[in-house]
């Protein structure tokens, strides 16, 4: 398969090879990086840690957002990290099952897409805000691996937190 | 638990939107992420009441075992960043340990005593690298001393009670390691000459501060200063003991590689006045009478003159409110001299500190500055072509007389200039101000203290007009306050006529 010359191929780490908008593909800064550095040949992109499902959920949300200015540092304020809005047609891409959302998340740190990663984490976080270990043990399915003496022990010492 | 949770770039990013109550929670999942939540948890401490809680519960009333303390210790590894400061006010922070007051209990000292024998205190807080003390009181700070602080970098203390100088002394004494010690920020108290000497200071600002001699004696600090130099950043308030016999002449050149130096001469002067101070031989005197004050001390000028032309970008002195023509001229010049001017993009040649009555005769003292004098001190430092902020006190009439030539030398000279700011102690004409400031073509911000309202021009002058002025900020904004005969209409066609850009033209009149 060729691409045209707005078109780019990624071929997926399950080996399928997905056409994309160069444009939107650009949203990643490894792929931007690597047409930079190689040229655009026409020839296949292999992203060796993205099976084809998820690569295309990233490719979704790229198509999306693939107007949005570019992140600047101000960005990076603490300020904008404590929040965790989501828009709304983010939170919807988000409603996935945990693997997936994890997956996402792993694949817009690999492929670079600052704003995904921010946004899966951010889900991340929201599920686990206000709840309690007990509750955070099942959502994520882990293992306690404390003795109840043990979690009594951290939690007198930690508990200080709770009034910060 | 996914593989996700084990990149780090993932977890900090998850972790930055949580606050610490979700880590505290967080750290009671499993002892993976006991270990990433605490870590972050306690990075930062900002009261004591966590290493309390990392005690045994009983810890008041047994004495402690090396096991006791050994989650302590876990803990306190952790600390990064101790701020034990008062987000506001000036109330003293005072440790909420219920128990510890009564007398069949364990007292505080004891208690990190105790700890001490169990552990040495100098393998305390092993990571800590910024440590800041705002008002807090003597017994904060005994966890802190022995301490060795070799992964400390910044350190800020503002005491207000003089009850704890000791131990912020003992503290500062006793910081073994100060090889990583980049900044030091201390107000009112006493300071080691040794981490003055030893540790690579690049920023320092000391506000009252003497220094500490083994013999307990209390020293001004000068020449120690002068040769730290790895400063980059100076802030320092010259002392009225300023080249007393008792500190070294500067005879050398130092601080070559400063950047940025606030010096603060208010408090050189005493409040007394010239004739009080010529007669009454308050200071001694010594040979070289043209070095000297009138009360026998060195010139503040001294200070400037010592410097090795650093590349200055910044440059902050404030001068005492009566301060005389020949002081601020000397000033100027020995900054003139000593610094690189093109590099400036920061001046501040401000007044403050005004006092009503001389401390000997209770004569009212006044300020002797002229317009021509200020003219005359800016036109020494002239031309400083990258000089973007220029904040200057000026006399009142300052603006009032316009001098063209005056005004055509500044805007050649300060092509940069984008900030003006001038402290005028009494309300100021606005066409006044138009008039001057429509002679530098670049700036765009002016501030003043108080605007007159009640000199108001009836016909505004087009020719006095700044467009490229956005921002005009005035102090003591409040038409009505003395607005007697000033129509608010008259005041906003003024404004929109002089300083049409800004956002108090556009306001208009309510």
């Amino acid at each position: 398969m060729s691409a045209t010359s707005q078109t780019i191929i990624l071929n997926s780490s399950d080996g399928v090879d997905i056409p994309v908008d160069k444009e939107v593909a650009t949203r990643s800064v490894l792929i931007r990086n690597l047409l930079e550095d190689l040229g655009d040949t026409g020839e296949p992109i292999p992203i060796l840690n993205v099976n084809e499902a998820v690569l295309k959920k990233v490719l979704e949300w790229c198509e999306q957002h693939k107007k949005d200015p570019p992140a600047t540092n101000e960005d990076d304020s603490d300020s904008r990290k404590k929040t965790t809005d989501i828009d709304e047609w983010d939170q919807k891409f988000m409603q996935v099952d945990q693997e997936m959302l994890f997956e996402i998340i792993l694949a817009a740190n690999y492929l670079d897409i600052k704003a995904l990663l921010d946004v899966g984490c951010k889900t991340v976080a929201n599920m686990i805000k206000g709840k309690s270990p007990e509750e955070i043990r099942k959502t994520f399915n882990i293992q306690n691996d404390f003795t109840p003496d043990e979690e009594d022990q951290i939690r007198r010492e930690n508990e200080w937190a709770e009034d910060r | 638990m996914h593989a996700a949770w084990h990149i780090y770039e993932i977890r900090h990013q998850i972790f930055s939107s949580l606050e610490p109550q979700d880590f505290a929670r967080l750290a009671r999942i499993c002892s993976t992420l006991f270990t990433v939540c605490t870590d972050k948890l306690w990075a930062r401490i900002a009261s004591l009441k966590p290493f309390l809680h990392a005690l045994p519960q009983d810890f008041r009333e047994r004495p402690l075992t090396k096991q006791d303390v050994q989650r302590l210790n876990l803990y306190a590894d952790k600390i990064q960043e101790l701020d034990l400061e008062k987000e506001s006010g000036r109330r003293a922070i005072r440790l909420k340990s219920k128990g510890l007051e009564q007398k069949s209990l364990k007292k505080w000292d004891e208690l990190w005593a105790e700890i001490a024998a169990l552990r040495p205190l100098s393998d305390f807080l092993p990571n800590v690298r910024r440590v800041c003390l705002y008002n807090v009181t003597a017994d904060v700070i005994v966890p802190l001393i022995s301490i060795t602080g070799a992964k400390l970098s910044h350190l800020s203390i503002n005491i207000y009670n003089p009850e704890t100088n000791g131990a912020v002394c003992q503290f500062l004494e006793s910081l073994a390691d100060t090889s990583r010690l980049e900044s030091v920020s201390l107000h009112d108290g006493l300071i080691p000459p040794k981490l003055i000497q030893q540790a690579p200071l690049k920023r320092l600002r000391l506000n009252h501060v003497f220094l500490l001699r083994s013999d307990q004696r209390r020293i001004p600090l000068c020449l120690d200063l002068l040769e730290k130099s790895t400063l980059e950043r100076l802030s320092f308030s010259l002392p009225v003991e300023w080249c007393w016999p008792l500190i070294d002449t500067p005879k050398g050149k130092y601080l070559p590689r400063l950047q940025k130096l606030w010096l603060d001469l208010k408090h050189f002067e005493p409040e007394r006045c010239s004739r009080c101070l010529y007669t009454k031989d308050l200071y001694i005197k010594e040979p070289g009478e043209q070095t000297r004050t009138h009360s026998g001390r060195y010139a503040p000028a001294l200070f400037l003159e010592a410097l090795d032309r650093p590349e200055l970008k910044l440059l902050k002195i404030e001068l005492p409110g009566d301060a005389t023509p020949k002081m601020v001229r000397d000033v100027v010049r020995a900054a003139r001299d000593s610094c690189q001017l093109n590099t400036f993009e920061d001046l501040t040649l401000g007044r403050s500190g005004w006092y009503s009555q001389c401390q000997e005769c209770r004569d009212t003292v006044l300020p002797e500055s002229k317009p021509e004098h200020v003219r005359e001190v800016l036109s020494t430092l002239l031309p400083m072509p990258h000089l973007r902020k220029l904040r200057l006190s000026v006399p009142l009439n300052f603006v009032d007389s316009l001098d063209v030539a005056f005004n055509c030398e500044m805007a050649n000279g300060l092509p940069m200039l984008e900030t003006l700011k001038l402290d005028f102690r009494e309300s100021v004409p606005l066409h006044h101000l138009a008039a001057f400031c429509s002679m530098l073509p670049n700036v765009t911000r002016v501030s003043l203290r108080k605007a007159d309202y009640t000199a108001l021009e009836e016909m505004p002058r087009e020719e006095w007009a700044c467009p490229r002025v956005q921002r005009l900020k005035i102090m003591d904004w409040d038409p009505d306050e003395d607005g007697e005969g000033a129509s608010r209409e008259a005041l906003y066609r003024n404004l929109q006529t002089y300083f049409p850009n800004t956002e108090l033209a556009k306001r208009g009149p309510e």
